[in-house]
């Protein structure tokens, strides 16, 4: 039984201007409060892993930054790790770390876009503009060095794509000054707001158990309390090196989603500082053969994108396509979590619960 | 071989594991739910958190991997069944031990047609509602649906397949 015949069902169409997504959530509603929640996905599906099945390993990369263009670099770096470990080939440190740094970087970009959002969606429409405007300078130092700013393509099979920029050192050094003298602006306009207070305290609550059990992973897993970070428990790249604290969060509700997010910002910056000045020296790329070709087997990869767990499955026959390639997403565990969560709250709560939920639906659909 | 996998080694006696890549322990379809079971009430290493759930077409056969971690140890194993034959492939459910299996089976069940007994909501999630086959298929055939220009019209009573004795519905 999805609905009763006498359920009052309303639509939250495909085309909302919270920028998750495409994403229609029927909704079975008694006055004000949600009764149940049942998501329609779909919309954006572009069929990737049966097109994976007639793609040659590097062409595979490609598709990857189209996921969850929010997590560009970290979602092709699970592809490329697992490709890397299923074929043997040794990356260099100076590719390792690299990536890391991106990574971070991503991750930043990625909480900001969610500071942004998440304060548009409720109203506030000043905090919207903080955000972006942090994320330009971000954007125009991944222009510099890998020429994209939402798609970079720049993770490949043996490394990265190009070198560092010369001024990328001291770009991203100066950024992150900016950025930690900066951020108490984002705290004093809306963290502190009483209306953001009001919206987000006590709304929302996932219980620890719930959250394990539905495998939410990312920020909501911390806020409910399940240290799950994919870097400290599988350490990966360059994360064994640096040193950053867990954030977890007590209560599960929605204030508890959005302050962890904010948290990481300030703990990637730190990451970022413990690298930024070690680069090693040394080839960016290995050689790699023009036609790859992985054993027969199975291989899995995972790292911990902006939204929790990303991970690639990959199954190959030992010729050149893989056989079946397929990605755990990040979002489909927390779409499903929106039902659970939602369940007994008023209707504006599922737009405030939705976006500290932080989902992008690209991610979803694949 | 991992503690886990010498666990369940010792409580089905008919496991297989496969070395390709990953280790992999191939668990008959008869005992899933109990090794499953045992894996998410063990006392060192609960595995209470379903990492992935993925369906493969071999050709003659279904597979579905279950990733599983532990989230107290961090302890990994990845478990595989497969269905007999082609035609009409059912698996049980293990949505009532992790909850995110309920969304998951429903991928599985889109995309090869493999149902799962006890599954409360066995529903298409990505496609339209009235698609015809099962795209990830390796005989699917990519001209079967043409542009349907009509608008879907969305069930709100779905079906639900419980495991008899003999067979199923």
């Amino acid at each position: 039984m999805v609905f009763d015949p006498d359920d009052f069902i309303v639509n939250i169409g495909p085309q909302h201007p919270s920028t998750h997504g495409v994403l229609r959530m029927r909704t079975s509603l008694d006055g004000e409060t949600v009764k149940k929640i049942d998501p329609i996905l779909g919309y954006i599906h572009r069929g990737i892993e049966k097109m994976n099945e007639s793609l040659t390993y590097p062409q595979t990369l490609a598709l990857t930054d189209r996921l969850d263009y929010l997590s560009a670099h970290q979602s092709r770096h699970a592809l490329c790790m697992c490709i890397e470990k299923a074929a043997g080939i040794e990356i260099s440190e100076r590719a390792q770390y690299i990536r890391t740094i991106m990574d971070e970087l991503q991750r930043i970009d990625s909480h900001l876009l969610f500071y942004s959002c998440l304060a548009m969606d409720m109203g506030a429409l000043t905090p919207f503009f903080y955000g972006f405007r942090e994320r330009e300078m971000i954007l125009d130092i991944f222009e510099e060095t890998t020429g994209g700013r939402l798609i970079q393509n720049y993770n490949v099979i043996g490394g990265v794509q190009a070198d560092l920029h010369p001024d990328f050192v001291r770009k991203v050094k100066d950024f992150i000054v900016h950025l930690r003298g900066i951020i108490h602006e984002y705290h004093d306009i809306f963290t502190d707001s009483v209306i953001a207070r009001t919206r987000l305290k006590q709304i929302g609550l996932l219980s620890r158990e719930d959250a394990i059990s539905l495998g939410t992973t990312g920020g909501t897993g911390l806020a409910s309390g399940w240290a799950n970070d994919v870097r400290k428990h599988h350490p990966y790249a360059a994360y064994d090196k640096v040193d950053f604290k867990k954030i977890v969060y007590p209560h599960g509700d929605s204030f508890d989603r959005y302050m962890v997010r904010m948290d990481e910002i300030m703990e990637s910056c730190h990451i970022i500082e413990q690298l930024i000045d070690n680069i090693p020296e040394g080839e960016f790329k290995v050689k790699t053969r023009p036609i790859i070709k992985l054993p027969e087997g199975v291989f899995t990869a995972s790292v911990e994108a902006s939204r929790g767990e990303f991970g690639v499955f990959l199954i190959s026959k030992g010729d050149k396509f893989p056989y079946r390639l397929h990605y755990r997403s990040t979002g489909l565990p927390l779409v499903h979590a929106m039902d659970t969560v939602c369940r007994g709250g008023k209707i504006a709560d599922l737009i405030a619960i939705g976006g500290t939920l932080d989902f992008v639906i690209p991610d979803i659909d694949r | 071989m991992t503690e886990t996998e010498e666990k369940i080694k010792q409580w089905c006696g008919a496991a297989t594991f496969e070395e390709a890549g990953e280790t992999v322990a191939v668990i008959p379809s008869s005992e899933l739910e109990a090794v499953c079971l045992r894996l998410h009430e063990d006392k060192t290493d609960p595995m209470d958190y379903l990492r992935d759930l993925v369906a493969a077409d071999y050709g003659d056969k279904f597979s579905v991997f279950y990733q599983l971690e532990s989230s107290k140890t961090g302890a990994r194993v990845i478990l595989r069944t497969d269905t007999e034959g082609h035609d009409a492939p059912f698996l049980p459910t293990v949505c009532h031990l992790w909850k995110t299996a309920e969304i998951k089976e429903r991928e599985a069940y889109e995309f090869f047609g493999i149902r799962f007994t006890g599954h409360p909501d066995m529903r298409r999630i990505f496609l339209r509602e009235d698609w015809k086959g099962y795209p990830m298929r390796k005989d699917y055939d990519m001209n079967s649906n043409p542009l349907n220009m009509e608008h879907e019209v969305n069930a709100d009573v779905t079906e639900e397949y419980d495991l008899k004795p003999d067979g199923t519905i």
